[in-house]
């Protein structure tokens, strides 16, 4: 990374967050709100379904509802009474990452956990002898990122002239056979992959037909 | 010589607020201030530049609830009615007034400022505020672009993928039925981006969006031109990043231009500060003291002491903030300058409200600003998509996850006050699509008004507006009962095509209450 590309990526970065939704225009509209309700709305309380919901509020929290229907129980032999539910949040190579444990068959939970730029899901189930057994699975989810990715992106400077890219990135693939371990090898083949396919996609793709390089 | 661009955003948008069975309800007045102090007082400086030759762009964001709610017959005839209650207490402030010249002054402002917007309403706009913006947009001095059909929180609707379609989907059918045009940006609501977010845009031929500027520095790879040229997702959506510094020059509580000691005090009111015998007609029905806009001082200090604003040296000063918010730029230009291989942009969005309502000289600002622009020549204000032509390759990169709220994630929208909604609008989303296929067939136009129905309920239930406001804690029990009234006629509606026994009654209640998007065909939740 050159210095002139730190210093407009700290540029872009300097007083981030300053304004937020803080100053939200709709805070100062609603200065002045009725302070009274006029009516009462009956909402459902629970929905008869199975649903396992997993949402990322930041980089390290999460939260979780769920709801699991009597029939789901009884097809497991379970009774709430006497054994909880099991929840487990796992990697995308299924590594248990947090865990927790609830009597309920409806419920939500805030939880922590500090795994940035990874593919998570939350697993329901319960424990029989030590062994999780699996109920329900949520949605997966893709959690955020925080960190400026500069190591071995030296290469992307020249993204700008894209007709001479994969053969930039070929001479810089050719040195790190030697140079690096080969998980990072692996990790630079893969960005080939991604990358030469997004190359390809553009010059096929009539919407860009006509475009010049700068 | 031109040595940078400067793109200015304006994001515009009040959630849907429609009560037609009552006469006066306090967060339709949300709206008729906004129109009032915001998009009339900023139009009326567009038209001024055009008329003294000054070239100008401006992006603004529309969104579909307050187009659609500048389009509805109902709340405009309100919205008059507002406008005739501000002039007639402004004839009484002149009486009050008359012994102080000092305050007589400022109240013949306001009378006066309430009459050129009414005058200004019905002919130039004749009558629809959007007539206006599309005299713009036609001319190419404004690029209008759409956000989410309710501004739902994508990335927490995600969940179902259908949901987020329907949106995005929505969003340009309501923007062609405004403006007649198909929409080339959005403003995603919140700023909110997510992974495989940039298919859905492309899909829907969407060319470009705005995100914070931490959506490109930790993308992946790393934005090398930070926030200050665009890049393309790999959908070859285009983002343009949002530049920190100039808005918080414009913003900040602290350092921000609309702090200065000569500019309008926003809270001090008669509303609040006169007796209520004198002031009861004019304040809602109820007895609850709200904002008039007749404001008579000016922001002075951080005492509670204020002296008499005076309307003509505070719009001096704005000519002096233009003049440095200027100076500034053209600075921050010249050091990226020495950085970058081009001309690099400064992408300046700002929350339209804010100009005018929060900050009331905010529009004379902006005007003052296109002058200073057309006089030194040196930064142009263009549009996102004039920067794609000049620049159209750029580096591909995969935005991070982000919005605009505090902290830059989803705590905002998604936290103890409010995460119960979620529940509700996931599983409303679920049943829309079983609906919809169940459905698909139905020939029956009662069933089909009440599927649609369900789809705008649900919609309305969507606006991030409700879960940020319980956040802030500020209108909470309004947001509250909004979202409950929602997932409560939605079942209720769900109620009627279960047992196929349809009330009328209600449904047309609804329909003529909650009237968002006349053209909706519950079928776009097949998500085909």
């Amino acid at each position: 990374m050159n210095l002139e590309i730190q210093q407009i990526v700290n540029k872009s970065l300097e007083v981030e967050h300053d304004f937020s939704s803080t100053s939200h225009a709709i805070s100062t509209l609603t200065y002045e709100s009725s302070q009274e309700v006029c009516e009462e709305f009956v909402i459902p309380s629970r929905y008869y379904t199975n649903t396992l919901t997993l949402l990322a509020v930041n980089t390290e929290n999460y939260y979780v509802y769920w709801e699991i229907t009597q029939a789901m129980l009884d097809s497991f032999g379970l009774d709430l009474a006497l054994q909880a539910l099991h929840f487990q949040v796992e990697s995308k190579d299924s590594k248990v990452l947090f865990e927790f444990d609830s009597p309920f068959d409806l419920g939500e939970y805030f939880f922590t956990l500090d795994f940035e730029d990874n593919d998570i899901c939350v697993k329901m189930g319960y424990l029989k002898e030590n062994q999780f057994i699996e109920i329900l699975q949520s949605n997966k989810i893709h959690t955020f990122s925080s960190r400026i990715k500069l190591p071995d992106l030296s290469t992307e400077v020249w993204l700008e002239k894209y007709k001479n890219y994969a053969k930039i990135i070929q001479s810089n693939l050719e040195s790190m056979v030697y140079n690096e371990s080969s998980s990072s090898f692996i990790k630079s083949l893969e960005r080939l992959y991604y990358l030469n396919n997004v190359v390809e996609k553009r010059v096929s793709s009539t919407s860009l037909l006509g475009r010049k390089n700068d | 010589m031109i040595k940078g661009y400067w793109i200015p955003v304006l994001h515009s948008h009040l959630p849907f607020i429609k009560h037609p069975k009552h006469e006066n309800f306090l967060e339709e007045h949300w709206l008729f201030e906004a129109i009032t102090e915001c998009y009339i007082p900023l139009l009326k400086r567009l038209y001024l530049l055009e008329s003294e030759n000054v070239d100008f762009r401006l992006t603004v964001s529309i969104t579909p609830p307050l187009a659609e709610m500048l389009d509805d017959a109902h709340l405009m005839n309100k919205y008059n009615n507002y406008l005739q209650k501000a002039i007639r207490l402004g004839y009484e402030e002149i009486n009050r007034t008359k012994e102080n010249e000092e305050y007589c002054n400022i109240a013949i402002f306001y009378k006066d400022f309430f009459e050129e917007t009414k005058a200004f309403f019905e002919t130039v706009l004749e009558g629809n505020v959007l007539n206006g913006y599309r005299h713009f947009y036609e001319k190419g001095s404004i690029e209008i672009i759409t956000c989410g059909a309710t501004h739902g929180f994508l990335p927490l609707l995600c969940v179902n993928e259908t949901a987020v379609k329907v949106q995005i989907q929505l969003a340009v059918q309501a923007h062609k039925k405004h403006f007649n045009q198909h929409p080339r940006g959005i403003w995603l609501p919140e700023c909110a981006y997510y992974k495989g977010l940039d298919k859905i845009l492309n899909e829907n031929n969407i060319e470009f969006f705005i995100a914070d500027s931490h959506a490109l520095i930790y993308a992946n790879p790393t934005a090398l031109n930070g926030a200050y040229s665009p890049v393309y997702t790999p959908e070859q959506v285009a983002v343009f990043g949002r530049d920190a510094l100039s808005s918080k020059q414009v913003w900040s509580s602290k350092e921000g231009y609309p702090g200065d000691v000569n500019y309008r005090d926003f809270y001090r009111d008669i509303g609040y500060d006169l007796e209520f015998e004198y002031i009861k007609p004019y304040i809602n029905p109820d007895g609850t003291r709200v904002f008039t806009g007749y404001k008579y001082h000016k922001i002075t200090g951080e005492s509670n002491h204020k002296e008499v604003y005076n309307p003509w040296v505070a719009a001096l000063k704005t000519k002096e903030h233009a003049a440095n918010f200027h100076f500034n730029r053209e600075k921050q230009i010249a050091e990226l300058c020495e950085l970058m291989p081009r001309t690099p942009m400064i992408v300046s969005p700002y929350d339209a409200e804010l100009f005018g309502h929060w900050w009331f000289e905010g529009p004379e600002f902006l005007y003052q600003m296109f002058k200073q622009m057309h006089e030194n020549q040196v930064i142009k204000a263009i549009t996102p998509v004039e920067y794609l032509r000049m620049y159209p390759n750029n580096q591909v990169v995969e935005p991070s996850a982000s919005s605009w709220g505090d902290k830059g994630y989803y705590d905002v929208w998604l936290n103890q006050s409010n995460a119960w909604i979620y529940r509700h609008l996931h599983a409303m989303a679920d049943t829309m699509s079983a609906y919809a296929l169940k459905y698909k067939e139905c020939e029956d136009n009662d069933y089909k008004r009440v599927l649609n129905q369900m789809v705008r309920e649900l919609l309305l239930a969507q606006s991030s507006d409700w879960a940020f406001l319980m956040t802030t804690a500020t209108a909470t029990q309004y947001s509250v009962n909004r979202t409950k009234e929602h997932i409560s006629n939605f079942n209720a509606l769900k109620a009627m095509l279960d047992v196929s026994n349809l009330n009328f009654d209600i449904l047309s209640q609804l329909e003529y209450k909650n009237s968002i998007f006349d053209f909706i065909d519950y079928k776009i939740f097949l998500g085909e």
